[in-house]
């Protein structure tokens, strides 16, 4: 549970918000690759952090996140027309630059300065691993550029998706973090999912479905291990990094693909959730870049157009009793994402954590709402640069690894947490 | 157009109609520390919430033929004050020795309490001083938890209303 207060701080993120700031710290993916792709293309409304802003590529191939309003009469500048270098007003033919600086006022006189006087805000945009970054924060404070794993292999190597979720940025989170759903929720996709089955450690899920659970806090967020008996009295492990403060990622399964999500507030009841998948060594296999593309592990259907899931609140998610109860899905509702998603925003906009009753096993999401809280806090009053902006942070992985008894998983998996250019995930 | 019944139940409106009424109790919690260091932390939590919380000793400062007369009833009167408690905690700083810890753990186990094991371990512990703590605790430990500072302990006991 969470005192009211606290629940405030932790799910907002607009402008002027703790938790907003310690957002603005970061860099974030806003928009898939393929949603600005070539120069001089339609610009693209992005809301972030509870921000209306609009990402630019012009006609030169700059790259820039400008309000998304014109600042002379607060037209949309979502029906600019992209040209020569800018991005003009069609209401009255102001024009700006993707810095924000206004370019033209073709109703003023050249030398009456008016121009030089107008600058909407603006934010760096950057393309790395089939998406593009932005970074809100100070301009004197902007970190080193992400070096997320998924994001510096190859191309052939990664696949990236984004899905609309209608709820807070945390519930998301938490089910991210939270690895004791997984042997209920998901129970019917280890057997069936094409990214998933086949994996010598599905055995270990399957066959203890009381795992013991060990939550160590790291330099860039949490280690979650969650431990299931193996042969000869040794323990399975799967290892879940969290790291501040929205990335996660799954332990992986035999060779498939490893994968883990950002879950970006887009405002405060609603967020984005990105789901990669990569291989540190080989290309994605065709089928299993199909799979991903047809809506299989972690990924989803859209509804046509959109990036708003096929299954969705409207639609009541595709619920399916007839597959709850033959135990096809435990839910009801099919993929991973969608079963997560469909519970998730089910919570209503913003969850009350004063109302909750969490047990031990919710330890994880204790902690990591606990660190989260003590870095805004840190930032707030102390100026501290909050964990996870360091690019030594995100040089991390997920492993799934079977151990002695005696062995700690920080320690024994210390280099299979690590990113090892060249070396495949470890995986079981 | 009608509004699926996800779509209007998801609402923040709807959410608004939530059930107020208290969904449980307060709970009890038992701490155990393991070394000096961990008694100052477990005496300033139970201080704090002294109606929520309870410290339960592994020794006690009696002379050796007392300690080893009284061995079993106080191992039966620790045993049913954790089982009474909804919460086990064993709290330890990385480095000790936490075997009694390890043996009063398992005997909780058997009796089917669970026990939720704490190490305290700051930015600076060697890997091997905190794998000496966790290694005996880890396997009775239903939830093992390494937190870098002692605040930790006050806010998972919140967290979990004890």
């Amino acid at each position: 549970m969470l005192r009211r207060e606290q629940n405030e701080l932790i799910t907002r993120t607009g402008p002027g918000t703790q938790m907003g700031e310690l957002f603005r710290c970061y860099w974030l993916p806003i928009l898939l690759s393929e949603e600005l792709p070539f120069d001089g293309c339609p610009p693209v409304r992005v809301k972030v952090l509870s921000e209306r802003l609009i990402a630019v590529r012009d006609s030169e191939g700059k790259l820039g996140l400008i309000d998304e309003f014109c600042a002379h009469r607060g037209a949309s500048l979502w029906f600019g027309r992209n040209e020569d270098g800018g991005l003009r007003c069609p209401y009255h033919g102001w024009k700006f630059g993707v810095d924000g600086a206004c370019q033209e006022i073709p109703s003023e006189p050249e030398d009456s300065g008016m121009c030089q006087k107008i600058r909407l805000k603006s934010y760096p945009l950057i393309e790395r691993g089939g998406a593009f970054w932005t970074y809100m924060g100070k301009p004197e404070f902007q970190p080193e550029l992400p070096e997320w794993e998924f994001a510096t292999v190859p191309a052939e190597q990664s696949f990236i998706s984004k899905r609309f979720q209608e709820c807070n940025w945390m519930q998301a989170l938490e089910g991210g973090i939270d690895s004791s759903h997984v042997s209920w929720l998901h129970r019917g996709n280890l057997a069936s999912d094409p990214l998933f089955k086949g994996a010598g450690g599905n055995k270990y899920n399957l066959g203890d479905m009381k795992p013991v659970f060990e939550v160590v806090e790291n330099q860039g967020g949490l280690l979650i291990g969650a431990r299931r008996n193996a042969e000869e009295g040794k323990y399975y492990w799967r290892i879940t990094p969290w790291i501040m403060p929205c990335f996660t990622m799954v332990p992986p399964r035999g060779d498939h693909p490893v994968h883990g999500h950002f879950w970006v507030p887009v405002d405060d009841e609603n967020c984005t959730a990105w789901s990669f998948d990569y291989h540190p060594v080989r290309a994605l296999r065709p089928e299993e870049r199909q799979a991903m593309i047809d809506g299989f592990g972690i990924h989803v259907k859209y509804a046509p157009g959109t990036y708003r899931p096929l299954a969705n609140k409207d639609n009541d998610y595709l619920m399916d009793r007839q597959a709850q109860r033959r135990g096809d899905t435990y839910s009801g509702v099919a993929g991973i994402a969608m079963q997560d998603a469909s519970l998730q925003e089910s919570m209503g906009p913003i969850v009350d954590r004063t109302m909750e009753n969490l047990v031990s096993t919710d330890n994880g999401i204790i902690m990591a709402r606990q660190r989260l809280l003590r870095a805004a806090k840190a930032l707030a009053e102390k100026g501290i640069r909050p964990p996870g902006v360091d690019v030594a942070h995100q040089k991390i992985r997920s492993a799934a690894v079977v151990l002695p008894p005696d062995q700690a998983f920080k320690d024994a998996a210390a280099e299979a947490l690590q990113v090892r250019p060249g070396v495949p995930q470890t995986s079981v | 157009m009608t509004l699926s019944e996800s779509a209007r139940a998801n609402s923040a409106h709807e959410a608004s109609f939530r059930s107020r009424y208290a969904q449980s109790t307060g709970r009890w919690a038992s701490l155990i520390a393991l070394d000096p260091a961990s008694e100052i932390v477990v005496a300033r939590v139970v201080a704090s919430q002294p109606d929520r919380r309870r410290a339960l000793a592994l020794s006690q400062d009696v002379a050796d033929e007392d300690w080893i007369a009284q061995l079993q009833a106080r191992a039966q009167t620790l045993l049913d004050d954790a089982a009474r408690a909804d919460l086990v905690v064993m709290i330890a700083t990385a480095g000790a020795d936490a075997q009694a810890g390890a043996l009063f753990g398992e005997a909780c186990r058997l009796r089917g309490v669970p026990v939720t094991a704490l190490v305290i371990a700051a930015p600076d512990t060697p890997d091997a001083a905190l794998s000496r703590t966790l290694a005996p605790l880890r396997p009775m430990a239903s939830m093992v938890v390494v937190a870098q500072g002692a605040d930790y302990v006050d806010d998972m006991l919140h967290a979990l209303r004890a």
